[in-house]
């Protein structure tokens, strides 16, 4: 089980993540929500062990991850926020980069690599370098490159970002079929649909503070809204969106 | 209102084309492209002020006022060369250009016009930038009666011979782009402008050799003098102010004019054309990259991982390594430098003798390991060194192992086997082997002696160029160029004819690697780790004298 207790990050004294504390319990996809700047890539950085928090610590089955930081990195997997790849590298060179730098022997990475490539319709591609990519071609890379060394903590931000219907639903069902396999996943996304059939429980953050966490179906007879979309309006965004939206025509009509 | 649009879009697009030739991170890693415009138009215009202030208080006439001039006409010919190959690919608008620029109602006519007006710009500002101070105190140099005259004949040349230095160089990549398609293209381009930048650094200096050289060239092999355009630009110069009266000379001075139209029209008839050519592939979705590896890299590939790279970590970071210095521009010629600078002193070395053959490789090899551990510094891609910093599961060994066999696999073992026939040709092939092996050894030694306390993955650590500790660089290559070449060659020729004495020193040398070793283990601790970030300079700078 993955637990973050009481992570708070300042940054010049600011707190981007205030005293956020979850759960996420294996064989289970978790929601991660909350609005741009709301403090969630943050928190995956503190959980990541990229960045230090300020208080507060993540623990893997009961044992502080800063106690045994290589330990936590093998078990993990990460798609991140941004497709930040080595651009002059091929999509097979990536990943067999990725994949030997986690101990995995050269001829095993290459193998699964290639497999990964060709479940992710990326095969013919392979040889060509990762700047011809597009976009959703970049996220299939990551994804592959987080499930190459079969990690059992999965934290995926906002994996679905430029990606194609066809691929979007393949990724649904392998969240599923990688929970039912006992994989803790933190999922982060902006696309409240995917969260509210994928997700057992939703975090929601704003501002650095947890909103709510519990499942979605409670939240709803909680909030007494149709939707997660009608929940996360009534926690997270207090405007008047319509109203804002007349205001913007009204900006460019002069 | 309407008509002052159309006066605006042109300035603005000439604008964004100008600032893109500095939007470079090696020019500004900090993101300042406004400071790194400023500080290599500084850093260019120096040198010539500097040598026109040094060799101001002297006079200068006949063979050694030509010998002057030709370092002025040949530094400005080197960097306008310099620029051209830096910008080799900013030539043309590239892929991001055009994805922002053709969506917006601009004319194709517009966007070239500007472009082209945006390159002749910014080489006129470097053009001027490099030659002001020269041209500025050039009649104290030459103090023969008729200062504008002097200053007339001077501008002309240095401004002539640079700008054919830039247009010849623009014209090589018109021909490229008009001829060549593809991946051929991108190989050829990519190779020919490695090339150039290291031979604008052997040029750079071999300049005073050279200058030091016209007399006995014009009086001996005249020929000589048509090898190299900046001869042609000295010769220009004399038949606009004679020195010397040297018919030689002034005859290379008519084939500069010759030389200048022949780059100026090949530039403009390929330069459209190459335009359009660029534009219309730029925008195409490329196609999937067709073969991998072939069988022979492949046959290497495995014959590495079975007996040098044992450890997956170490397969990975070596591999990073070649594609990063094959692939990334930046890296490429930085090592090119070094490689032309080496290429000067093997041919100072080479016209030196027997001495300057034992010296050659051990020279070679000091430049080559400094240029590596240099370009290592810098990094690639610094975001997205997140993949090293995630997947770091094992302690920093293998990574460094990794690091100095590639530095033995692929720098030096090639370096010492390409200088090998070289030394079967002038020693028996017993001695010849010693050298090779002598080379080879003391070169692994001086490795690990310049990279101890180093603890980082090539290319993913952030880097402040304004932090290189410039003393100890200064100590480094005082120490290479005077000390270490040359002992080192008087104590292979001692040990050439004693073969107890070179066992024992290659037993020395492992013994010194191996203590080495041990010590830069020791400094760097049990539990260290991989650094990727350098640490920047504090907000205050103390003096460091408080006691407590």
């Amino acid at each position: 089980m993955l637990e973050i207790q009481h992570l708070t990050k300042y940054f010049r004294n600011i707190p981007v993540v205030d005293d956020v504390s979850f759960t996420v319990k294996p064989g289970e996809v978790t929601g991660y929500l909350g609005p741009n700047g709301s403090g969630k890539s943050t928190t995956v950085k503190i959980i990541t062990a990229l960045i230090e928090p300020s208080t507060g610590k993540v623990l893997l089955d009961g044992r502080d991850i800063r106690d045994d930081r290589i330990g936590f990195k093998r078990r993990l997997g990460y798609v991140p926020e941004e497709a930040i790849l080595y651009s002059y590298l091929t999509g097979l060179e990536y990943l067999q980069l990725i994949g030997c730098l986690r101990r995995m022997p050269p001829r095993e990475a290459e193998r699964k690599a290639n497999d990964l490539l060709e479940l992710f319709s990326l095969h013919p591609h392979r040889h060509a370098p990762i700047s011809t990519y597009s976009k959703g071609m970049k996220q299939r890379i990551l994804i592959s490159a987080a499930l190459l060394h079969d990690p059992e903590v999965l934290i995926l931000d906002e994996p679905l970002s430029g990606i194609d219907v066809t691929s979007a639903l393949l990724f649904k069902h392998l969240l599923g079929e990688l929970a039912r396999r006992g994989k803790m996943i933190l999922y982060i996304s902006h696309v409240l649909e995917v969260v509210e059939k994928v997700c057992a429980q939703v975090i929601i953050i704003y501002r650095g503070k947890i909103m709510a966490a519990d499942s979605v179906d409670h939240l709803r007879d909680l909030m007494d809204a149709p939707s997660l979309e009608g929940i996360f309006a009534q926690l997270v965004e207090h405007r008047d969106l319509e109203g804002v939206a007349r205001d913007i025509v009204g900006v460019i009509g002069g | 209102m309407e008509s002052d649009r159309p006066l605006g879009v042109f300035p603005a697009l000439v604008r964004h084309f100008f600032s893109r030739f500095f939007d470079k991170e090696s020019l500004s890693p900090q993101g300042d492209p406004e400071a790194g415009v400023i500080q290599t138009l500084g850093i260019l215009a120096a040198p010539g002020a500097f040598f026109v202030l040094l060799f101001r208080p002297l006079s200068f006439t006949g063979w050694n006022l030509v010998g002057v001039r030709y370092l002025f006409v040949s530094f400005s010919m080197i960097v306008m060369g310099f620029i051209l190959v830096f910008e080799w690919d900013a030539l043309f608008p590239d892929r991001h250009d055009y994805q922002i620029l053709t969506p917006q109602p601009l004319q194709s006519s517009t966007l070239f016009l500007a472009k082209t007006t945006a390159l002749a710009l910014f080489l006129g500002v470097f053009l001027v930038d490099v030659n002001f101070f020269g041209a500025l105190f050039w009649p104290g140099i030459d103090d023969r009666p008729g200062v504008l005259s002097t200053l007339g004949s001077h501008l002309l040349a240095v401004l002539a011979g640079g700008l054919f230095s830039a247009l010849a160089l623009a014209a090589l990549q018109g021909v490229l782009i008009t001829m060549l398609r593809g991946n051929l293209y991108r190989r050829v381009s990519v190779a020919l402008q490695t090339l150039l930048m290291g031979m604008l650094v052997m040029l750079l200096f071999l300049s005073p050799l050279a200058a030091t050289h016209m007399r006995w060239m014009a009086e001996h092999h005249p020929q000589y003098l048509y090898y190299f355009p900046g001869f042609w630009f000295t010769g220009l110069y004399e038949t606009l102010r004679p020195a010397t009266h040297s018919a030689v000379l002034r005859g290379v001075g008519g084939f500069a004019w010759r030389a200048l139209g022949c780059a100026a029209a090949v530039f403009l008839l390929t330069y459209l054309p190459g335009y359009r050519g660029h534009s219309r592939r730029a925008l195409e979705t490329p196609q999937p990259g067709a073969a991998g590896p072939g069988h022979v890299r492949a046959c290497c590939d495995d014959l590495l991982r079975r007996a040098v790279l044992r450890h997956p970590v170490e397969y990975a970071v070596f591999h990073f390594i070649t594609q990063t210095i094959t692939r990334s521009m930046k890296h490429r010629l930085f090592l090119a430098v070094y490689g032309g600078f080496g290429a000067a002193m093997a041919v100072v070395s080479l016209a030196s003798g027997h001495t300057g053959l034992f010296e050659l490789p051990l020279t070679l090899s000091f430049i080559l390991i400094s240029g590596v551990r240099a370009a290592f510094n810098f990094p690639s891609e610094l975001r997205a060194n997140w993949a090293f910093q995630l997947t770091e599961t094992a302690g920093i060994g293998p990574y460094m192992a990794a690091m100095r066999k590639w530095i033995v696999v692929c720098a030096l073992v090639p370096l010492f086997v390409l200088l090998l026939p070289m030394e079967l040709a002038r020693f028996r092939w017993p001695v010849a082997l010693f050298h090779f092996a002598f080379g080879l050894a003391l070169s692994v030694v001086l490795m690990e002696a310049l990279f101890l306390g180093f603890r980082k993955v090539p290319f993913t650590c952030a880097h402040f160029p304004g932090k290189v500790n410039l003393v100890f660089l200064s100590v480094m290559y005082v120490f290479g160029f005077t000390t270490y070449s040359g002992t080192m060659a008087r104590v292979e020729s001692w040990l050439e004819v004693r073969p107890v004495a070179a066992a024992l020193f290659f037993a020395v040398a492992g013994l010194a690697w191996f203590m080495l070793a041990r010590f830069g283990r020791s400094v760097l601790g049990p539990e260290a780790v991989l650094d990727y970030e350098d640490p920047a300079d504090p907000v205050v700078r103390t003096l460091g004298i408080a006691t407590r």
